[in-house]
């Protein structure tokens, strides 16, 4: 199977001095869904903000063959798409259709094109009547499938979803799982949410203090109570 | 807040909701234009001008009380300048309605010409904002070569207006169940550098997580924009419409009713 | 919302030709801006647009200001922008913040919005920013930004607001004293950029600390308190400034001016009460000779008195009504005007019927 990502001995440290991982490493195959847990402060988003090249790292990040350095940046950035933890953040254009074009629009592709592009999207996310509607005006759980929509219009091999359930009701959520349990992309979800990557993602990486404890079939992790209480995550 | 209730009737659908939206600010400007260009004397003359923003506002099913509250909560500034300069002009004018006949100081007819345009302006501006969704507006600056930046900054600022509002006013709640809206002048004035200051950490963060977001959809500072807005023969006759009826209003009906000489 | 209109310029205090000059003063402006603001450097989008909706937002967090009970002012914003984000963002952003405002609140109308871009963003962006880099000078010292900042705002302010008499005045459509209207939007405006440049100064103080890079300059992160001697001494400086600014123009007024500053929330809209002077009747006369004549500028001049007439403004006998007016002419007019309303009326009402019970039918379907 070949291998979308690989994070070998991945080292990040912010401006303010706090190191956030310390030689992390990780790999997902194409089309395969990897849960990652840890506890608040464990690295988990700042290793999603790396691999889009968002932050100064040490080690090596291969997305798709192609290794991460500041002139592959944006082509690492048309393979991966993330989802934001505040699904507002990424939504930034007067309307949906807008937004979910964005991407396609500055992938190259013409109007039209991107116009169908955005509406097969949003479609595909169960939003294909609300193109019209701007994002102050959607619930949490909508907001989440329209940033899920922007991404998936860019044709990417791999998703990088960070607490996607975070605010959402219990529908909400549900959809949103079914949702996922349907897409062919690769993803790597970080959450808090145990039940979700036991439904979605048959491994799971265990990030602790920048550095990955357990990495191995879901249930055997999850099942493990030692490992999880060590971890604060039981 | 308002802003919800003018994104939901913008999101409606009649005829004028489906023109184009170049030709909508087109025909507002005009219509402004010979409003104001009406002389400062004219009262009863102003009055076929009332139809275009009415007919705008029920053709398009806006309810006309929303738009006539927009009135009134803008009115005050206005009215007070408005209302000044019954002091300054105290030349002596002839009105007449009918058989009626009533001498007026200058000034009270200002007063009421300004009052006037000043309502139907705003009606004529609400009507056309609420029948226009904002990202068409945007498009039609853009499209009438208006600057992109501009253009790509009035997106942004739109859409992060409201979350922005709702975070300011909750603030500001916060700060008057704690009695801040009576305390000493200088506290007052340090919570308030508190207030904004607080707010604009968050907005700096915010922009930050925005500009990421921008740059891991390929924004490298160009931009290209959705092409959406079409127009068509209805636009067109929209403007000959508008167009037709100014010249009624301004020229041809006084001319024909006689009205008043070099007021 | 109706906070924000004290220095607003109105579409009925303008004549079309000085608004449609501003509006193009603005949008050359504005155009400039816009590629000088690209050609600087780094895409500064997301930060304008964010800090845009910040700026509105702010501006919905008012005080009541200290001397003039009754009057609150707000936030402008135009000096903060200029300073974080550079004179030429700092235009195009409050751009942006005026047309929305604009349009999508009906704050300000749609002519007046020339003005306005002039007025509140152009003005204050480049007087403010030049002052604030005059301040500034070499050393860029905590203390130099500040007094600049400051400084920046009290002048970028006043001068913005001063453009609306002027404006009004070249305008000739109001009848009110240019004299008493400039000295009452500068004298409040002065306070209110004095109060503006404090939160300016408090906004930046936080900044250094939290967000140094944004401010330009490396700090040393100590936290800088508001002094009470520089409070004082600014406060000083200010009311020197009013007092001069008053006293000049109420020596042109004999009578003394009565500044009714009622309960109004809204600054700048007061109604200064003076009696008809020969300072007053001065400036008419300018007005009345310098304003422009369009095509129906004909209509517009003032009611049988030409220039070379108003040789005797406070004449003893009020002039005699010499218009013919026909009253049954606006009977008519209004007659037919309410009859095609009340047709639309009934057409608008039938469309929409058959039409909502379509919408009705698919809902329910």
């Amino acid at each position: 199977m070949s291998e979308i990502l690989s994070i070998v001995d991945l080292r990040v440290t912010h401006h303010d001095g706090t190191v956030a991982l310390r030689g992390a490493s990780l790999s997902v195959g194409a089309g395969q869904r990897v849960g990652l847990i840890g506890p608040n402060g464990a690295g988990k988003t700042s290793l999603l903000l790396a691999v889009m090249g968002a932050l100064p790292f040490e080690g090596r990040v291969v997305a798709d063959a192609l290794a991460l350095g500041k002139h592959t940046v944006d082509e690492v950035r048309s393979r991966c798409g993330m989802i934001f933890q505040d699904a507002g953040d990424q939504l930034f254009m007067p309307t949906l259709l807008e937004d979910a074009a964005f991407g396609p629009l500055n992938q190259g592709q013409d109007p039209p094109a991107a116009q169908r592009t955005a509406r097969a999207a949003l479609e595909a996310v169960g939003l294909g009547g609300l193109g019209r509607r701007s994002p102050h005006h959607l619930s949490a759980g909508q907001m989440r499938c329209a940033a899920l929509a922007t991404v998936l219009a860019m044709n990417v091999k791999l998703l990088l979803l960070d607490e996607p359930g975070a605010n959402l009701d219990a529908r909400g959520r549900a959809r949103l799982i079914t949702l996922l349990a349907q897409r062919p992309e690769a993803m790597l979800l970080a959450t808090h949410d145990l039940d979700m990557v036991r439904r979605l993602c048959p491994r799971t990486v265990v990030l602790d203090e920048g550095r990955v404890a357990a990495d191995g079939p879901t249930a055997q992790v999850l099942d493990d109570r030692a490992l999880m209480e060590a971890h604060g995550l039981a | 807040m308002h802003h919800s209730h003018i994104d939901r009737f913008a999101q409606g659908d009649s005829l004028l909701h489906r023109l184009d939206a170049r030709a909508k600010l087109l025909a507002v400007l005009a219509y402004t234009v010979v409003l104001i260009s009406f002389d400062r004397y004219a009262v009863a003359a102003m009055a076929p001008m009332a139809v275009a923003p009415l007919a705008w506002l029920w053709l398009s099913g806006v309810p006309v009380r929303f738009a006539l509250r927009r009135v009134l909560l803008l009115s005050p500034f206005i009215l007070t300048l408005a209302l000044a300069s019954p002091l300054y002009d105290r030349s002596v004018h002839a009105a007449a309605l009918g058989p009626w006949q009533v001498e007026l100081t200058g000034g009270w007819l200002t007063a009421m010409n300004v009052a006037i345009k000043f309502a139907l302006g705003v009606l004529a501006l609400t009507a056309m904002i609420c029948t226009t969704a904002f990202s068409s507006l945007l498009e039609a600056l853009d499209r009438l070569k208006a600057p992109r930046l501009l253009v790509m900054q009035l997106g942004l600022l739109y859409r992060y207006l409201f979350e922005l509002i709702d975070r300011a006013m909750r603030v500001r709640r916060a700060r008057d169940f704690r009695g801040g809206g009576r305390a000493p002048a200088g506290r007052r004035l340090r919570a308030v550098g508190g207030i904004v200051g607080s707010l604009l950490a968050q907005t700096l963060e915010k922009s930050q997580r925005v500009e990421l977001a921008m740059a891991s959809r390929g924004y490298r500072g160009q931009s290209h924009g959705l092409r959406q807005l079409r127009a068509g023969w209805a636009d067109a006759a929209l403007l000959a419409a508008m167009a037709g009826y100014l010249l009624l209003c301004r020229w041809v009906m006084p001319a024909m009713l006689g009205g008043r000489e070099s007021a | 919302m109706t906070c924000l209109l004290a220095m607003h310029m109105a579409d009925q205090l303008l004549s079309l030709p000085v608004a449609g000059v501003a509006w193009l003063a603005a949008m050359a402006a504005v155009a400039a801006a816009s590629r000088l603001s690209r050609r600087q450097g780094p895409e500064k989008l997301p930060l304008m647009g964010v800090m845009g909706a910040f700026v509105f937002a702010a501006q919905m967090v008012n005080f009541t200001l200290p001397l003039m009970p009754g009057t609150s002012g707000h936030l402008g914003g135009a000096v903060l922008l200029a300073v974080l984000l550079g004179p030429w963002a700092g235009i195009v952003t409050m751009a942006g913040i005026l047309i929305v405002q604009c349009l999508l609140f009906q704050d300000g109308g749609l002519l007046a919005l020339g003005c306005n871009i002039l007025n509140m963003g152009v003005a204050p962006c480049l007087l403010g920013y030049a002052v604030y880099r005059a301040v500034l000078g070499r050393t860029a010292s905590a203390a130099r930004q500040y007094l600049g900042a400051w400084l920046a705002c009290v002048i970028g302010v006043a001068a913005g607001a001063a453009m609306v008499p002027l404006e009004s005045a070249v305008s000739g459509v109001l009848r009110i004293a240019a004299g008493d209207f400039l000295a009452v939007m500068v004298g409040v405006h002065l306070l209110i950029g004095t109060v503006e440049g404090l939160i300016t100064f408090a906004v930046l103080a936080y900044l250094r600390q939290v967000h140094p890079q944004w401010v330009g300059a490396s700090t040393g992160g100590q936290p800088v308190r508001l002094s009470k001697p520089a409070v004082a001494a600014s406060l000083v400086v200010v009311a020197l400034l009013l007092a001069g600014v008053v006293s000049w123009f109420a020596s042109a007024h004999p009578d003394g001016l009565e500044w009714s500053y009622q309960e109004h929330p809204y600054a700048g809209a007061d109604k200064p009460v003076a009696p008809p002077s020969p300072a007053v009747a001065a400036v008419e006369a300018f007005q009345a000779r310098y304003s422009p004549m369009p095509d129906y500028g004909r209509r517009e001049a003032p009611l049988g008195r030409l220039p070379r007439q108003q040789a005797a403004p406070d004449s003893s006998a009020k002039p005699r009504a010499t218009t013919v007016v026909n009253g049954w002419g606006s009977l008519a007019g209004l007659v037919g005007t309410a009859v095609t309303l009340g047709l639309l009326y009934a057409v608008s009402v039938m469309i929409r019927r058959p039409r909502r019970a379509v919408r009705d039918a698919s809902r329910g379907a």
